[in-house]
């Protein structure tokens, strides 16, 4: 494992871990960093604000 | 399977018109002149694995099309090419073709892609001098974690971004309250508290209160209805009204002024000469990679060189993030800015909604005129500012301040009108009251509605931010954990190095650490004189720093190019004295000696030295070592393998040039002489010293030698080889200075002084690994000073 994709797990892990980051946030983000496209402040708040709006579903449910 | 480089093949490439040079997966020992095409071959391999010269990039007027072909030859005669061994395989570089890696070298050209193997001079002061930011930078694309800045970066500016929105969503919520308590006529901080004013408004009018803010649109329409009016006149009271409403609330306040003053100042420092030129790039490289990008241009529209869009457009990018990578400071001005800009924004649109409204009379259509020029005024300074939050210009205040007069006169008149208008309509005293009622509700329900829709993107907002700022932080967090992990783990080498280079020094314990608080940005440390954490540039020398440089440049090289052995050192010792270069030869090849070294010197000292290193490692086998003995443009570097001396001078008799064969018989006992003089601590007067002369030093080699060595055996082999040598010298001096007898002398004769030259040599050597022996005076010993000596063999002296 290179040294980037160390990082992006260590990162990954301690979001999993941090009680108070949903869950359902995890993969979309790996999706997005190891995904092959360029990571911009755009594709960032997409993903984030699909994360919002899936655990807001999940709440109402 | 370890891949080297075979061979190399240049044809126009910089000062090299066509060069072939075959490595057989040897280092490559090559020193020439200044000037001979030792970097040319350098720029050539940096070229054939990156695409580029990085030397050549970032300079106005200079660009690798135009400066990378020979001066003789076009762009589409460039070729390189190089030969992979195992297997032989052939890639080739030019302005039309980039080298496809076989699978078998995709890990190796992993790292020499980044162009991470070669240091150069100019280079080497990167990792000691430059700004912590720029030294990351360097180190990160050695340790492969450029692409993670880049998403960091990304990550901090969204955080930036969204931090400036929530801020912009409660500054307008605040606003709308302040609007809502002037029209109210009290202060009123909470939407709870709006039914009961309202009423107490309704009830002072004798008019009926209203339930809940909910149903208040619906009320305000009863009460118009019973208005007996004409529905005509309640339409324009209405929109009179409408008018006078905007006239209520300052839209330019003084605080906005003093906002903007305070956002100047934090501006102005960030814009000296440098950054204003680097900075007034943006507009040309973006607007050039955006004709370049939609027309598909192959010339540049400025230069009308030939260009190559695909590898162009990529870096146009790459620098324009650079240049719009700027401080934390200018990150908190992009929060600080974007209120401020919607803040204005807000007051264009309000004051363009009103002129429509107000060209609806002809009474005020001078005004809805003036007004309009102001609106397009503001649309102006909104692109101002944003241009100023960019960090392209400082921010003109007083302009906007004069606007502001000018727009506070202009709503004052507009009151004034509206106000007469209002009148003229002619309303019944309770019909206005209803009126002013009806107002009173639409303003508040607006208001009031307003509130709430913003107070729900505010809590949308504030999630998202929530989000994005924990994202950034961990992340970042991560990352410095990993990399300063990274720095610990090099630790250990980065000291082993430097202290192989500078045993006795003052100057220890370098530390490496990822800057605390601060985005990519790497501190250097080093104890100096038994101080911790000192700055190296304060105390150390230039040698001193370079040679820091080059020991970071290894350490971080042997943990992250395990994948490529090939390493490039361009002229990296120049100003590093004779003593700590040849230390750097033995370190390069004890830490370094399987590795495919490339090193290029004009400094013959240097040269000799790593020749002698490898033979005393026994790695001569693994080393071409090459000289360039003369260039010129239309020949390109023209090249000879490097001889021992003595090989040279049989070289020479062979020949029949028995002059040149004793000019360098005499030069090499000049050299022994000192040498065995320095070793020894012979007392050599100083006008002998200076003269070097055989002559004047001969004898007090010999003297001192004599009177050192204890071994009987020994002292009468150097005495016998002495005498033997001294026997001869005449016919050095003979041969070596135009004198007549010249003729008369055989070569048999220059044979045997050159002989007894090269037998007193022998036994100064250890004859395990041929080193010269050094004199240690505690130990009272003449020893190999091969401190990797297998047998080093030992001289008592007295």
């Amino acid at each position: 494992m290179g040294i980037k994709e160390e990082i992006f797990e260590s990162f990954l892990n301690k979001l999993e871990t941090d009680t108070q980051f949903p869950d359902s946030a995890v993969e979309p983000l790996r999706n997005l960093l190891e995904g092959r496209e360029v990571i911009s402040q755009q594709r960032l708040l997409n993903v984030i604000e699909r994360i919002l709006q899936n655990d807001g579903q999940d709440q109402e449910n | 399977m370890t891949v080297k480089i075979k061979k190399i093949e240049i044809s126009a490439f910089r000062g090299i018109p066509e060069l072939e040079l075959e490595l057989e997966g040897k280092s490559l020992l090559l020193r020439g002149e200044n000037g001979t095409g030792k970097s040319s071959l350098v720029d050539a391999i940096e070229y054939f694995f990156t695409g580029k010269v990085s030397h050549l990039e970032g300079v106005q007027g200079i660009s690798l099309q135009r400066h990378g072909p020979h001066r003789s030859f076009k762009p589409e005669d460039v070729k390189i090419g190089i030969t992979f061994d195992p297997g032989s395989v052939n890639l080739e570089r030019s302005f039309a073709c980039a080298p496809s890696p076989t699978q078998q070298l995709e890990d190796y050209f992993s790292v020499t892609q980044k162009g991470t193997f070669i240091l150069r001079r100019r280079q080497l002061l990167t990792f000691i001098m430059t700004q912590p930011a720029d030294r990351f930078r360097a180190i990160g694309s050695i340790i492969g974690v450029d692409p993670l800045d880049a998403i960091e970066l990304e990550m901090m500016r969204l955080h930036d971004q969204l931090a400036g929105q929530v801020e912009s969503k409660r500054r307008q919520i605040q606003n709308l309250y302040d609007e809502l308590s002037a029209i109210i006529g009290e202060r009123v901080d909470r939407l709870e508290v709006i039914v009961r004013l309202l009423n107490e408004k309704l009830k002072e009018a004798s008019l009926p209160p209203i339930k809940s803010l909910e149903e208040a649109s619906q009320h305000a329409e009863q009460m118009l209805t019973a208005v007996k009016k004409k529905a005509e006149s309640s339409d324009k009271a209405k929109q009179i009204n409408e008018i006078l409403d905007v006239t209520k609330v300052p839209l330019i306040t003084d605080k906005l002024i003093t906002e903007l003053n305070a956002l100047n100042e934090r501006i102005k420092p960030l814009l000296p000469e440098e950054i204003r030129q680097n900075l007034s790039l943006v507009g040309v490289l973006e607007s050039g990679g955006e004709v370049i990008r939609r027309e598909k241009m192959v010339t540049c529209p400025l230069c009308e060189q030939a260009i190559e869009p695909d590898e162009l457009l990529p870096k146009i990018e790459k620098r324009l993030k650079t240049l719009r990578d700027l401080s934390d400071e200018a990150s908190e001005i992009r929060k600080l800015s974007v209120p401020l800009v919607d803040g204005l924004k807000s007051a264009a649109d309000r004051l363009k909604l009103t002129t429509t409204k107000m060209e609806q009379f002809d009474e005020l259509l001078a005004s809805a005129a003036h007004l309009k020029n102001e609106v397009s005024f503001l649309a102006t300074y909104v692109n101002h500012l944003e241009s100023a939050r960019d960090l392209k210009n400082e921010l003109e205040i007083q302009q906007l301040a004069e606007h502001k007069r000018k727009i506070n006169e202009l709503i004052n008149n507009i009151s004034a009108g509206s106000s007469q208008l209002l009148e003229t309509i002619g309303l019944t005293e309770a019909e206005r009251k209803v009126l002013e009622a009806v107002r009173l509700i639409e303003q508040v329900k607006s208001k009031t509605d307003e509130i709430s829709k913003i107070q729900f993107e505010l809590r949308q907002a504030g999630r998202i931010h929530e989000m994005a700022a924990k994202i950034y932080a961990v992340f970042s967090e991560t990352k410095k954990a990993k990399i300063q992990e990274i720095y610990d783990s090099i630790q250990e080498d980065l000291q082993r190095f430097f202290t192989a280079l500078h045993p006795d020094d003052p100057h220890k314990n370098i530390e490496l650490t990822v800057a605390l608080g601060r985005r990519a940005s790497t501190e250097l440390k080093i104890e100096s004189f038994g101080r911790r954490g000192e700055d190296p540039r304060a105390l150390a020398s230039e040698g001193h720093l370079d040679s820091m440089g080059l020991c970071l440049f290894l350490a971080f090289v042997k943990k992250f190019n395990e994948n490529c052995i090939l390493i490039i050192l361009d002229d990296v010792v120049t100003t590093i004295d004779a003593n700590h270069r040849q230390k750097i030869a033995h370190l390069l090849l004890t830490e370094f000696g399987e590795n495919q070294l490339v090193i290029t010197t004009s400094d013959p000292v240097w040269y000799e030295q790593l020749t002698a290193v490898q033979q005393a490692y026994g790695l001569q086998g693994n080393f071409r070592n090459i000289k360039i003995i003369d260039w010129d443009q239309d020949a390109g570097p023209r090249m000879i393998p490097y001889k021992p001396r003595w090989e040279k001078i049989q070289d020479k008799l062979e020949a029949g040039d028995k002059s040149g064969a004793a000019n360098d018989g005499r030069t090499s006992l000049e050299w022994l002489l000192k040498r065995i003089c320095v070793t020894t601590n012979a007392p050599v007067p100083v006008a002998n010293w200076e003269s070097g002369m055989v002559s004047d030093l001969l004898p007090h080699a010999r003297n001192r030698t004599e009177s050192l060595i204890k071994e009987e055996a020994f002292r009468t082999k150097v005495s016998d080889c002495f005498t033997r040598l001294q026997a001869t010298t005449i016919l050095g001096n003979i041969l070596s200075h135009d004198n007549p007898l010249a003729t008369q002398v055989t070569s048999t004769e220059v044979q045997d002084f050159c002989e007894r030259v090269r037998e007193l040599h022998h036994v100064f050597l250890c004859p395990n690994c041929t080193h010269f022996l050094a004199y240690d005076s505690a130990k009272k010993l003449l020893i190999c000073s091969n401190p990797r000596c297998q047998k080093p063999v030992l001289r008592k002296t007295k």
